[in-house]
Parts: structure tokens; sequence; C-alpha cells
């Protein structure tokens, strides 16, 4: 067999470990919440060994089953795949905690424990699931298996948006699933068509050898139609607002703070070669900027809180494509600019969904009108859900800020001036949404509803922690930026 | 459907539209393909020349089972994943036991092919390690022997003990976990087999991997637990309350 001497161990376990967990909370339908946080705890401890062993070590790889590409499978931890791989640890540690508080919650607030322990039952295995799909997806070094790796983030996802029963999500669900189905066999026609011009499926080969050849056109266009539609860029958000609102309020926080990430991710890893951007990355950059206009907008005009939050999210999915013509230059300022979009996103939406999922729960509706003085009930999660929106806005020193700075700033040394301006016009249009719905939860109002149920101390905590962490990742900068300058 | 009187011109009103445009996709996809200039063969003079060091002579299986056989453990988690989504559908309150239908024809088919069925999903099972077949292929064939017995009044997943059924679904996933941790722990790479080993650890797999298959593939077919009728009754106006 051909053993590599390059196969760090330490690279598999972020998927091994929750794979496992998922059986495991499958088979044990006792207590699934406390093996749900045990395997949540390992995964993130195993993925914060992957991003500090890349961090110091440089790019591992992992030749699965001893075989060496082409005819294996190898992973490859490389400094954006592990902070990739942190994003989700920290993200989903903080969601993993949330949901325990969450179902607890509702379990101890009413009599239909019945339907609230089944619907918990099947979270986390489905949530764990999910969690080794989208780390197995950020390693893989491999398109078909990228392929599979899509399909298992998808049909959890739709699983997990299915699970709150409401004919809304229902309906939602439904459509999210064709669409994701659409968008997984656009994506393998591209495989095929990518393996029938370079006779491998290896991505690093692939992504280096992007010639303007019919073949590789044809198979990168399917591709990033796929990737995108299940991004939700602009033409194709229809499916994003009503199947991420009304969801549960953790799978609201996973579906927009985690799952977008990974097929966006994946639209990097195609397209990070440079080769064609020069000629076709304006594309995604005017998508993105037509949805950063066109979210905004919507977001504004919402009546429910968690509506307003999902708009924003198509909003904010416009920031991480408009960065795509500055990858053309290789000194990395855009690729910083576009992961740290990435990673500041996933920590300020998974708090403002966590916290809007808290009024909720404590109210029985979303509406922006009636949502005054809930910050008598609520505070902690107020203020998290008004912090999320300061780094979401872009206000320094948050990690938005970091980001849009590392934006404007290269798109004007490219004398790129219309993106840097969408970038501000952006910034201003989230600020005047955000205001609507901090102003509506953090007003001296008196409360008249009394509240449903007592909200455990964890739900409120963790999404603060999340909209803090979103905070100071601007003060941390540096630390998240060395980890991708590893190459 | 709403009779609004308003008069909505969509792509779906215009059949003949959508076909010219699938037709266009289509030759734009023909003439791509037909064009020179690709890497020709692909991959299948390397997989002929580790052949020997899989432990089957099954290009197919080899590929499935020893070269990408992460991919495989992944396929596993899909199939399990779809018996988890189907299963949590329950608290949506969308699922129905189903009405078998006895008939002396059904009856009659199923005790002549249930035994030939299971033969079958055997043999192809054994045949994949030298030629075509394997753990998909027979997985299929138990499936549609379980779908049979569904059919028929033998509600054998009722029967059944819930504990076994689970057990069984999560076998292939569980054991090429196992597999690919053993490894592991002996300082090989994930999934990586012993040269001696090989070949009964593929066919061990593949037992798994088919019992499994066509058990959750049963088990979709039925589409909810087992123990539903056990539970009480869903409150319909559940659903319009909480979230």
């Amino acid at each position: 067999m051909n053993l590599s001497p390059d196969s760090s161990a330490w690279i598999i376990w972020p998927v091994v470990v929750p794979l496992l967990g998922a059986v495991v909370c499958f088979l044990y339908k006792k207590k699934p919440r406390l093996a749900g946080h045990f395997f949540a705890v390992v995964t993130c401890g195993t993925s914060t060994v992957l991003g500090w062993q890349v961090l110091s070590q440089g790019v591992g790889r992992h030749l699965l089953g001893g075989w060496s590409p082409p005819l294996g499978i190898s992973l490859r931890a490389d400094g954006p795949a592990a902070l990739m791989v942190m994003m989700t640890a920290v993200t989903g540690l903080g969601i993993t905690l949330y949901s325990g508080g969450y179902f607890q919650s509702r379990l101890a607030g009413d009599s239909q424990d019945h339907r609230f322990r089944a619907q918990e039952q099947s979270f986390w295995p489905l949530w764990l699931l999910l969690w080794a799909a989208l780390n197995g997806l950020f390693l893989s070094g491999d398109i078909f298996n990228i392929y599979i790796s899509l399909e298992l983030v998808a049909l959890s996802s739709v699983g997990l948006t299915v699970l709150s029963g409401k004919p809304p999500s229902l309906v939602a669900a439904m459509r999210y699933l064709l669409v994701s189905l659409l968008g997984s066999l656009t994506f393998l026609l591209g495989v095929g068509f990518f393996y029938k011009a370079h006779g491998t499926l290896e991505l690093a080969v692939i992504s280096k050898a992007l010639a303007p050849t019919p073949p590789v056109i044809m198979a990168l266009a399917l591709v990033s139609v796929g990737l995108m539609l299940k991004t939700a860029l602009f033409p194709f958000h229809f499916w994003l607002p009503p199947a991420h609102a009304n969801a549960l309020a953790p799978v609201s926080a996973i579906l927009s703070a985690l799952v977008i990430k990974g097929s966006w991710y994946l639209f990097y890893r195609f397209w990070q070669g440079g080769g064609l951007l020069a000629a076709v990355g304006i594309v995604p950059a005017l998508l993105g900027s037509v949805a950063i206009i066109w979210g905004a907008f919507q977001a504004f005009s919402q009546q429910r809180l968690k509506m307003l939050v999902a708009y924003s999210t198509v909003a904010q999915i416009g920031y991480l494509f408009v960065a795509f013509p500055l990858l053309v230059d290789s000194a990395g300022q855009g690729r910083d600019a576009l992961f740290y979009f990435a990673i500041s996103h996933s920590c300020a939406k998974a708090a403002m969904f966590l916290a809007a999922g808290t009024f909720f729960l404590q109210l029985g509706h979303d509406r922006i009108r009636d949502l005054a003085g809930v910050r008598q009930l609520l505070p902690v999660s107020s203020f998290a859900f008004a912090l999320g929106g300061v780094s979401l806005m872009g206000l320094p020193p948050s990690g938005g800020f970091i980001a849009k700075y590392l934006l404007v700033s290269k798109a004007i040394s490219q004398d790129l001036w219309w993106l840097a301006l969408i970038a501000v016009v952006g910034s201003g249009l989230t600020a005047v949404y955000v205001f609507r719905a901090v102003s509506s939860v953090l007003s001296p109002h008196l409360l008249e509803e009394r509240p449903l149920l007592v909200v455990a101390a964890s739900m409120q905590w963790s999404a603060l922690a999340l909209a803090l962490l979103a905070i100071v990742l601007g003060i941390m900068a540096p630390l998240p930026l060395a980890l991708l300058e590893v190459t | 459907m709403v009779n609004s009187g308003r008069k909505r011109v969509s792509p779906a009103h215009r059949p003949w539209l959508l076909l010219v445009l699938l037709l266009l996709f289509f030759a734009a996809l023909a003439w791509v393909y037909l064009v020179p200039g690709s890497v020709p063969g692909g991959l299948a003079r390397q997989v002929d020349a580790s052949l020997v060091a899989s432990g089957v002579s099954s290009r197919v299986t080899a590929v499935l089972l020893n070269f990408r056989a992460y991919d495989t453990l992944l396929e596993c988690f899909i199939l399990l994943l779809g018996v988890m989504v189907v299963w949590s559908l329950r608290s949506a309150g969308t699922t129905e036991p189903r009405q078998p239908a006895v008939g002396a024809i059904l009856a009659a088919l199923e005790r002549l092919l249930l035994p030939l069925m299971i033969l079958v999903a055997g043999y192809l099972l054994w045949a994949g390690s030298s030629q075509a077949g394997g753990a998909f292929q027979a997985g299929a064939i138990l499936g549609g022997a379980g779908v049979l017995l569904l059919l028929d009044s033998s509600p054998f997943l009722d029967i059944l003990p819930k504990k076994a059924l689970v057990w069984g679904i999560t076998l292939a996933p569980l054991f090429f976990l196992a597999v690919g941790v053993a490894a592991l722990t002996q300082g090989r790479p994930f999934l990586t087999y012993r040269f001696q080993e090989a070949s009964l650890v593929i066919v061990a797999l593949e037992v798994a991997a088919a019992f499994s298959i066509g058990l959750c593939l049963a088990t979709l077919f039925a589409g909810r637990l087992p123990e539903y009728e056990s539970e009480p009754a869903q409150d319909k106006f559940a659903a319009k309350r909480g979230e």
C-alpha cells in the first residue's frame, strides 16, 4: 500500500467524532441531550487541535485508506479549511449550549412534552450529523467526496427545518429540499465534466488548472450555479427566508450561520485559482451587490423579527460574494476580507437568531411592533441581539468592521470604486433595518403580555457569548488572519 | 387552485418554451461532451495497477470498499440520515399507519419470490468480490423483499424488537467507523486495511452494508416508526400554539 508519511490523524477526528455522536444519540434515546453535549464538546476540542496543528505545523494531509490521490481520497487541512472548522466548532458549541436550554425550557414549560421530547430526540443526531458533514466538506480534497458531503449537509438541514412541524415550515422545507437537490445534481454534472476534462477528482489539481476549454467552462458554470443555488445568492435566494425563519430557534441559527457557509466555501475553493476570475469574477460580485441592496430592503419591510433576520442573511450573503474580483491579486487581502465576513457573520447571525428565538419562546410571537419592552424580560438576550447588529453593521471594533475595512481598502487599491461604494451603502442600509429591530427590542415601554415560560439561563448567555465573540473578533484579528496565511 | 381571475404567465403555462430551453441546454451539454481535447481514460489504468493490493479482484468493489471506502462510509450515513428524517416527521404529525393490501396473488407471489430473493441477494453479495455485484445490489434486493413483506399483511417491522431494528439500521455505519478507527489506533490512516486482512474486512463490510441497506430501504418504505400505534394521538392544534 502506498503509505505516505504525511498522514496526520488529527485531521480525521473532527469528522469521526460527530459521526459517532450522531449514531450514539440515535441509539441512546433516553438522554440525547447529555450525549449531544458530550460529543459537541469533544468535536470542539478535536477541531481546536486541528486549528492549532495547522497554525503551528502548516498544511496537513490525511490519505484515507492509505491510497494517495488520484486513486484515493485525501483530506487536506490548510488555513482556510481550518478556519472554517474552527468557526463551525465555536458557533456550534454556542448553539449546542443554547439548544440544551431551549429543549429543557420547552419540556418544563408545556404539558405537551411528548411532542417536544420527540423533537429533541430527532434534533441531536441530525445536528451532529450536519456538523460532521460540514467538517467533512471543509476538509475534503476530492470533488466527488465533496458532492456526498453536500448531500449529507442538505438532507440533514432539511430534516432539521422540518422539525418544528408548523405548516409553513413544512412547505419551506419541501422547497428547500427541491432547490437543494437541483443544486446537488447540477454540481454532480459539473463534477462529471471536470473528471472528463482532467481525468482526476482531486480538487487541488482541478482548481489550479482551470483552462478556458469548453468542458472546463461548462463544468465550472454548472458547479458554480449549483453552489449559488445552495448558498441562496440573489436570484436564487427565494427559498431561504421562509425556511430559516420558520424553523426551531437553534435550527434557524444553524442554517443561517453555518450551512450557508459550506456551499459558499466550496465556491471559493473552485475559484481560488484565479485563472478565470479576471474574466468573470464580476458576475458573483454584481449578483452580490444586488443581494446586499435587495436583501436590506426586504429585511426593512418585514413584520416579523425572524423574517427580518432571515432577509438580513440574504443581504449578508451578498457580502460573501462581492469580494470575488479582489481575489485576482495574490496578495491575499481579498481572501482575508471574504473569510472575515464569513466568520463574523457566523457569530453575529447565530447570536441574533438565538436571541430572536428566545423572544419568540417567551412571548409566543415575534412581531417587531409588539416586541417593545422585551428587554425587561430578557435583558441579556436583548443586549446580545443589539451587539450582533453592531457587527452586522460593521461598526468598530467588531469583526464586521475588520471585514469591511479589508474589503474597502482593497477595492480602492484596485480602483474598484463602485465595489467600495456598495460596501459602504450596504452598511448604511444594514444600519437602517437593524435600528428598526433594535429600537423596538430596547424601547422603554412596559410589556403588557405575560411570559409563556421560564427561559433557561444558558439560552440567554450562549447568545451573548456569540455576540461578544463577533465584537472581539475585531480586536483579535491577527489570529484568524495568521491562520488564513497557512496555504 | 385559486381562481383569482388574474392571468399569470409563468413558464409552467408555456411548456414549449421550457422544452426549447431544455433542448438548448442538452445540446450545449452534448456539444461540450463530444468536443475533443480532454484527458482520455480517467483512472481506469491506476485502478488496474493497484487492484492486486486491494484484496478483491472486482474493480468496482475495490473502488467502493477500498480505494474510496470513505465515500461508501458517508453513503451509509446518508441512508441512516434518511431513516432519521422520516422518523422525525412523526413530530410533524404527517404519518399514518399504512393499510396493508392482502390478496391471494400477493401472498402466492411472496411465497414464491421471498426465498429466491434472499438467495439472489446472498449470491450477489458473494459475487461482488470478483465480478459485478456487491453490497448495494444485494441490499436493494433485500430491501425489495422487505417491501414485499410489508405490502402483505406481515408487519415484520412491528414484530421486530425496536432495539434490534435500530441496531440493524446502524450496523453498517458503526462497523465502518470501527474499522476506520481501528486503523487509526494502529497508526495507519483512517480506513486502511492490512493487506493480509483486506479481503476478509471487505467481505465483512459488504455483509454489514447489505444488511443495513436492506433494512433501511424497507423502513423507509414503511415510512413511520413501528411504535407509532402505542403512542398518544397528536394534538392537531399543537402546531398553532408553539413553535
